[in-house]
């Protein structure tokens, strides 16, 4: 038994009247010993109250416990089924049941680890044999389990690159055209207000193909049309300071040209948009978005707007699918709303919001939805964007950021529940992207992560081995030289494209994975 | 005897061209400041200062003043998440001894010589057309001790040369506002459109909030036309900056909107002048001697030197790049700083003025979006 304190500062003496029933263990906990009754005693400043505990003798005598799998990797989840039964064999319900592993590396030179939640779930992070225990007073029972190595790592090799070494470079979009080929569109951070058109067909022939100059220092983010025809940019650093954002014709991706400019209600900035359906949702000013009719893309309409009510919120991004949009609020967590679904009844014009989830580093930079076909799981997954360790002063040195990615388990949309994390020592995440179980993560300073989220996720995803590959994007001739941060990253056909704030566009390509049973040929 | 008297007249003008002056300025797009020097020849960038701590985010240096000391600077940092913050950096080191969050979007600041505490405006640039505040923090400790509503938008402010008032305006209330600054309240409000009963305050008490949905958020849960949309102010003078004369118990109103500036009476607590000026002027300052007057035009990017003895605009200053942001005079009365915020990708520019001579001497490119300025010294 914890005794949980209302002031845990507080020194507080605990005594029992029967130690023989309930002794007082380190760190406020009492032990019941046996059969009996006994008074507890809390005195704190001369201040005392007292608890009357009845201990009864425990019923159970024998746990039952089973376990899906006995042999699974790491990373994946082994999921407990304990029972707990009296003297006659009875199951008695809703026992309180403790579980506990203990284990052994394959590696000798590795400890093993892992995680077991209170409901009986297991994740080895270290391939290993490991014993899993269920507990209930003197009651216990173990399983034990063989975690192996997870073996989904994969080589990469990079395939092409656009170089911006004038300037930082901000998001990307990839997109098929009109015509077939595959395009890019990057922003530009800091500067002259740029965004550049890459034809991207050959990934190992970027070429430059269109730019456009708009009134603004900062094009943060870019995206394009569902029929690939729409481009919009957000405009941050307008000399009127009024910004919102610009419309492009992207029909012919080597001509493009400036179809409106927008800025009611979003003078104070836009950091990120989304296009859904003919719809572009708009932050403005880092406070709230507004769901922008684009149908006459000359003439955009404001039809609604989300905006919490919180005490000092704020807002970074959008993302928008299925008629969901994900925001993400910093201290607010991501909130889920519905702006078409139809989930709980919302639009573009009228959005409802249906469920979030906040934690308390209040980092929350970037949302991306995942449902797991597999284990009908519905996750969203939440970035940080964190920067500890300040600025160089000098501006000429490598930045480094901090933060990671949580995976909220929102499959019951009324009780999300964080579940696992995916963290990279020394660098901080950014924006990312999941495509067929995989999600390909910016992480700044450290490059682009391509990580396997298939199954159930829980724990640690980096010690489970669940990275599958990861390339950094180093340019001596960059504009700041050796200093990767990448900023995006988006799987296209195949390829995995990415901005780098330092050096541009880049194109990497997973190699395939190659069979456990593949023949290999030998002389 | 001759010859003596013409080498020390040479070595006492060698020793005042040999003077330099040291102002900070902000890159409101770069998150730097510069401290740039003018040797009475030349301006060049003595130091640039990385500000902020978020690398791959604009968290814009807006606002920018001197300790009556000398010893520190203080800057406010316009965005955060939402709330920007006001640092203080020492100017022997140029290095960060102390923050503290304020309210949305801080701008214009300045500590009191009487009581020590700085005043910095929470501009809310991008807000609801709702009053705004006035923060009040204590700058040994760092801490906000009070916030004083006023109008909305507040953006320039200067203090009494005694330290005992406050002046600010609100740029969409056309409002000026006097803050007792030992009794952290606001002692007198005068409407610079002329036309009180439209205060901003008043058109958005016009507003019927209970006709709105706040539960469903939605423009078309919204009845616009009940909402007094059409009642909602908007200054004609759009008043961007305001600067007490340090002799004449006057204020001067930069009027953005009406391409004038105000001349405000302090015991009469009327406007007693309207002086017509370039496009949209935008920040003021007024020499120490008192005579002159120095004013940004933004929109037509020059510089108006104003003789205030004689009321009289003496010349206008063309200024390197368009945007013409904010201005400050030396202590010595000698020359006006100005700074000039470019477009787009185009460097920040500062524009040395010579006061008495109104021309432009010298100038410095420095980070994008020069904005906030302000003299340190004169060594």
């Amino acid at each position: 038994m914890r005794l949980i304190l209302s002031a845990p500062e507080v020194d507080v003496n605990i005594t029992s009247s029967n130690t023989k029933v309930v002794s007082v263990a380190p760190f406020k906990k009492l032990v019941a010993n046996s059969a009996g009754k006994s008074t507890i005693t809390m005195e704190a400043g001369g201040v005392e109250t007292k608890l009357n505990i009845k201990i009864v003798e425990n019923p159970i005598v024998k746990i039952d416990l089973k376990s899906d799998m006995t042999d699974g990797r790491s990373g994946d989840v082994f999921t407990l089924q304990a029972r707990a039964l009296d003297k006659n064999g009875e199951v008695i319900e809703n026992a309180p049941i403790n579980y506990s592993f203990t284990g052994e590396s394959y590696d000798i030179s590795a400890a093993p680890s892992g995680l077991i939640t209170p409901e009986g779930k297991f994740v080895a992070d270290e391939p290993g044999l490991y014993v899993l225990h269920a507990t209930c007073g003197s009651a216990a029972a173990s399983v034990t389990v063989s975690a192996s190595e997870r073996n989904i790592t994969r080589k990469i090799d990079l395939i092409g690159r656009g170089s911006i070494n004038t300037k930082h470079t901000s998001d990307l979009w990839i997109w098929e055209g009109v015509d077939g080929k595959d395009y890019a569109v990057t922003g530009t951070w800091g500067a002259d207000g740029k965004a550049y058109f890459w034809d991207v067909t050959d990934p190992a022939s970027i070429t430059l193909i269109d730019s456009v100059q708009v009134d603004a220092r900062t094009v943060n983010d870019v995206k394009i049309s569902e029929d690939g025809k729409v481009c919009v940019i957000s405009r941050e650093g307008a000399s009127n300071r009024k910004n919102g954002l610009v419309i492009i014709d992207v029909t012919n991706p080597r001509d493009v040209s400036i179809i409106s400019e927008f800025s009611e209600n979003l003078t104070g900035g836009v950091h990120n948009v989304f296009i859904s359906k003919n719809h572009v949702y708009a932050l403005s000013a880092g406070r709230k978005y507004y769901s922008v009719n684009i149908e006459d893309p000359a003439n955009p309409k404001i039809v609604g707007e989300f905006e919490l009510d919180t005490p000092g919120h704020a807002i970074h991004d959008v993302w928008v699918e299925d008629g969901i949009a994900y925001s993400s609020n910093w201290d607010d967590g991501v909130q889920l709303v519905d702006v078409g679904n139809g989930i709980a009844g919302g639009s573009p014009s009228n959005p409802v919001q249906f469920a979030s989830y906040a934690y308390p580093s209040g980092s929350n930079h970037a949302a991306f939805p995942y449902r797991d076909e597999k284990t009908g799981k519905f996750y969203v997954i939440l970035g940080d964007e964190e920067f500890p360790y300040g600025l160089d002063p000098g501006g000429k040195k490598p930045s480094r950021a901090a933060g990671f990615l949580h995976i909220i388990d929102f499959t019951d949309l009324k009780n999300p529940k964080e579940v696992a994390w995916f963290q990279v020592p020394f660098a901080g995440s950014h924006n990312f992207w999941i495509e067929d179980d995989i999600l390909y993560a910016a992480f700044y300073n450290a490059g682009v992560r391509v990580i396997d989220i298939s199954g159930e996720l829980l724990g640690d995803l980096n010690r489970q081995g669940r990275e599958i590959a990861w390339i950094v994007p180093e340019d001596p001739e960059g504009y700041v030289p050796n200093a990767p941060f990448t900023w995006g990253a988006q799987p296209h056909k195949g390829h995995i494209f990415y901005s780098d704030w330092n050096s541009g566009l880049w194109s990497a390509k997973l190699r395939p994975v190659v069979p456990e049973n593949a023949a290999v040929e030998s002389r | 005897m001759k010859r003596i008297i013409i080498v020390c007249f040479v070595l006492v003008s060698q020793i005042a061209v040999a003077q330099n002056y040291y102002v900070y300025v902000t890159a409101e797009s770069e998150d730097e400041v510069s401290l740039i020097k003018f040797n009475g020849k030349e301006a060049t960038v003595e130091e640039t200062i990385a500000v902020g701590v978020w690398p791959a985010e604009i968290e814009g240096p807006h606002g920018i003043n001197v300790s009556p000391d000398g010893k520190y600077w203080y800057l406010s940092l316009a965005h955060g998440n939402p709330y920007g913050t006001l640092y203080k950096y020492s100017t022997e080191t140029n290095q960060v001894v102390g923050k503290v969050e304020l309210g949305l979007f801080p701008a214009s600041l300045q500590v009191s010589e009487a009581t020590g505490l700085l005043y910095c405006v929470n501009f809310d640039l991008h807000g609801d057309m709702v009053p705004s505040t006035v923060s009040v923090v204590d700058p040994e400790d760092m801490i906000e001790i009070q916030r004083i509503e006023t109008g909305v938008m507040p953006h320039g402010s200067r203090i009494s040369p005694d330290g005992l008032f406050h002046y600010s305006v609100g740029m969409m209330s056309g409002e000026l506002f006097e803050i007792n600054t030992t009794r952290l309240k606001v002692s007198r409000v005068l409407q610079l459109d002329g036309k009180k009963e439209e205060s901003a305050k008043d058109a958005m008490s016009a507003m019927d909030h209970s006709q709105m949905d706040h539960s469903q958020m939605g423009h078309n849960q919204m009845d616009h036309s009940k909402m007094g949309h059409d009642k909602m102010y908007h200054s004609k003078v759009k008043p961007t900056w305001v600067i007490p004369h340090p002799t004449n118990n006057k204020v001067y109103v930069a009027g953005n909107g009406s391409d004038e500036i105000l001349e405000v009476d302090l015991e009469k607590w009327e406007i007693t002048n309207r002086m017509s000026t370039g496009k949209a002027p935008y920040n003021v300052d007024i020499s120490p001697d008192g005579r002159y007057m120095l004013a940004t035009y933004k929109a037509s990017a020059e510089t108006g030197v104003w003789d205030l003895k004689k009321g009289k605009e003496l010349a206008r200053v063309k200024n390197s790049r368009k945007v013409s942001h904010g201005v400050t005079i030396s202590s010595d009365s000698k020359y006006g700083f100005v700074s000039v915020e470019g477009i787009g990708g185009e460097p920040g520019t500062v524009d040395v003025i010579d006061i008495k001579k109104a021309t432009k001497v010298a100038s410095v490119d420095m980070g994008k979006q020069a904005g906030g300025i302000i003299f340190w010294k004169v060594e």
